[in-house]
């Protein structure tokens, strides 16, 4: 509290946009700044979206300008920072959806990410299927695949994950001209009940590099309010090791409390002789009033490569307009 | 259509083959029992005007979901003859074995009399009902319905004023359903809005300021090179490459151990080739590494010289391609544009005599 941002104060604007429903049969429009997705991407976005639903038919559209991350404060040209999209979706019964996206982004006028993405999710009893692919529509190229299955027994539960995609780079890019290859990787996740109300899970990840392949490796246990885990990585992207935990109790209906840390030792390149440290922790509250206000507040403290002791206090303050 | 790595496009329309088994829908989701009877709403409430209490006579007292609302033969017998056996196939599909109708098991807790009681019309709920020529799953409410007064202001909107299981969370959102959440709202943002209440719930990780360690740890700043050089995401699905990260990185410049060996000459076309979004995330610029002089740059306008990034005979550059004529494309920061034919760059197709 004693020492200020270079920047503060600072003022955000992340979604405030109107809506006007039943516009025409079946649609609504949302004018403003707002956060949109598609099975190709998401964004956030200064513009225009609508949405129309239709029996078993679900279709969106969106278009404007591409909020930046580093000055959100501003709205962007849309001729430099174009971004348009849509999505399409198909729900012939409740277990079974079929869907297919678009999304075109700019930036400095030059097309900065372009997809086509094509979806579906069916569930066979106690069996969920996703998969989805995406392609680049600038070059033809299949951009990801992605096939997840996970299966519910009485005990276990179980997930396994398959993604391949191509590297991210702009088409007008000199990074373009390389011949890439293509990341890979495989997760798998296991969870068992012990008791009632505790869970033991374990994850681990493989990411298939020729130059060096990583691995992350991820234990724990879960309760309805608490969790810990042990990280493990190591490999082309670096070594860690660590732990997480949060706990989240409620109190009432309208009092929540929080606290998460993270506390590890890692090292971001191989050729870096010692590893460095990473703790945070945040404790905070927040209280729910009627007609959608709620006030939060926390404190955080940080330590890192550098700075040995970094202390935060947060308050916020909401009120939604809109409860959809 | 060129598409690379066909086996893995193959699987993929394979998993779209999956064989249609009978699924058993969520148990949240309320349906209508697969029964004998053939019934129509429209027939009776639409067109005829019916009441509905004047079938469902125990509606009116009914406090829970499990009671049985439905209509007994009896009360169907206010108006139909159902002594004789020939007009059975009037309502049973099966006449010469005719079925009852099965109560459903409801886990909802539901009063249909305090409802009621505040004079709310049935098809306010059951919406469309007296178009209905046979019972369907439409006709049931859904969750988001109930949101309309359910909203934390004129009615209270709490999980457990209608769900009495504790498992609800489990059922609705499985295990690990912060990695596997983005799907679900992407394809069906009404779904998760009847809970979360709009956008800015998503927002509340959504942000992009990670000030509050919801989506990274706080320290993220030191520690994200971790996964973004393990490639756990496609960071560029929210991240822009050239902005975002190369802001930051040209800012601090952070150069990579590897690079100030004497082995990274040699050794660094292939590590572009293995990950070239680690070499993007710094040299991704109008002004690139790579096309300096004395790199991969075509200053002395030969064809051939220089150390090749690209191979000459990509379809992208075709004649007449996209780049051709647009100076802002990026083959001009390797190449020098001359205009002039025979000479440098446009010298590579355009003769001298031409």
């Amino acid at each position: 509290m004693a020492d200020k941002s270079e920047n503060d104060p600072q003022i955000f604007v992340y979604d405030t946009y109107m809506r006007l429903k039943s516009i025409a049969p079946h649609t609504t429009m949302y004018i403003g700044r707002q956060f949109v997705y598609s099975s190709a991407g998401s964004l956030h976005l200064d513009g225009v979206r609508g949405s129309i639903s239709f029996q078993k038919l679900d279709l969106e559209f969106f278009g404007g300008s591409s909020v930046s991350r580093i000055n959100p404060e501003k709205i962007r040209s849309f001729s430099d920072f174009s971004a348009f999209g849509g999505r399409l979706y198909y729900q012939p019964r409740l277990t079974t959806r079929l869907g297919i996206g678009w999304i075109l982004r700019e930036t400095d006028n030059q097309v900065d990410y372009h997809r086509l993405g094509f979806d579906i999710t069916h569930a066979i009893r106690n069996l969920a299927i996703l998969s989805r692919a995406s392609m680049n529509p600038a070059t033809l190229q299949l951009s990801e695949v992605l096939l997840r299955a996970r299966i519910n027994l009485s005990q276990w539960y179980f997930s396994g994950e398959y993604t391949t995609r191509e590297p991210s780079v702009s088409y007008n890019s000199i990074f373009s001209l390389i011949d890439l290859n293509r990341y890979r990787e495989i997760r798998f996740e296991a969870v068992r009940k012990l008791t009632s109300i505790i869970t033991a899970y374990g994850t681990i990840r493989t990411d298939i590099n020729p130059i060096e392949s990583s691995w992350t490796g991820q234990l724990g246990i879960r309760t309805r309010f608490a969790s810990v885990s042990w990280v493990h990585q190591n490999g082309y992207g670096g070594d860690s090791e660590g732990i997480r935990g949060n706990a989240l109790l409620t109190y009432g209906k309208s009092w929540s409390f929080y606290g998460i840390i993270n506390l590890s030792r890692y090292r971001v390149q191989q050729e870096q002789i010692d590893k460095s440290d990473s703790y945070s922790t945040m404790v905070g509250f927040r209280k729910s009033f009627q007609n959608n206000i709620m006030v939060g507040m926390e404190w955080q403290y940080l330590r890192n490569a550098i700075q040995s002791y970094d202390s935060r206090f947060r308050l916020r303050i909401s009120k939604g307009f809109s409860n959809k | 259509m060129p598409i690379r790595n066909l086996q893995v496009f193959f699987l993929f329309l394979l998993s779209f083959g999956v064989i249609y088994v009978f699924a058993k829908p969520s148990p949240y989701e309320l349906t209508v029992s697969e029964s004998d009877i053939q019934f129509s709403h429209k027939l009776h409430v639409g067109e005829n005007e019916i009441e509905c209490d004047a079938c469902h006579t125990a509606i009116n007292t009914s406090e829970l979901s499990a009671d049985k609302n439905f209509p007994a033969m009896d009360d169907c017998g206010q108006c139909h003859d159902i002594e004789g056996e020939d007009n059975c196939g009037q309502c049973h599909k099966n006449a010469d074995d005719p079925g009852a109708l099965a109560n459903p098991d409801r886990e909802l807790v539901f009063n249909h009399k305090n409802h009621l009681d505040l004079d709310i019309d049935c098809r306010r709920c059951h919406i469309n009902i007296e178009y209905s020529p046979r019972s369907r799953p439409e006709n049931m409410p859904k969750m988001s319905l109930c949101f309309d007064c359910h909203d934390g202001s004129k009615a209270e909107r709490e999980c457990d004023l209608c769900h009495s299981d504790a498992q609800i969370l489990s059922q609705i959102h499985p295990e690990q359903w912060l990695h596997e959440h983005g799907n679900r709202a992407a394809s069906e943002p009404d779904w998760c809005n009847d809970c979360h209440g709009g956008q800015h719930f998503c927002l509340e990780c959504h942000r992009g300021d990670n000030l509050s360690g919801e989506i990274h740890d706080l320290n993220y700043f030191f520690t994200h090179g971790l996964d973004a050089k393990s490639n756990e995401e496609d960071c560029r699905r929210c991240h822009d490459n050239k902005l975002f990260c190369v802001e930051c990185h040209e800012k601090n410049q952070r150069m990579p151990l590897r690079h100030s060996t004497l082995a990274w000459l040699d050794e660094h076309g292939r590590f572009a080739r293995e990950d070239v979004e680690n070499c993007a995330a710094c040299h991704e610029s109008d002004d690139p590494t790579c096309a300096r002089g004395g790199c991969h740059s075509d200053f002395d306008g030969l064809r051939g010289t220089d150390t090749r990034i690209h191979n000459a005979d990509a379809p992208r550059f075709n004649f007449g391609g996209n780049w051709h004529g647009d100076e802002s494309y990026f083959c001009y920061q390797c190449h020098i544009s001359t205009g002039v034919p025979g000479n440098g760059f446009c010298g590579y197709c355009h003769g001298g005599k031409e």
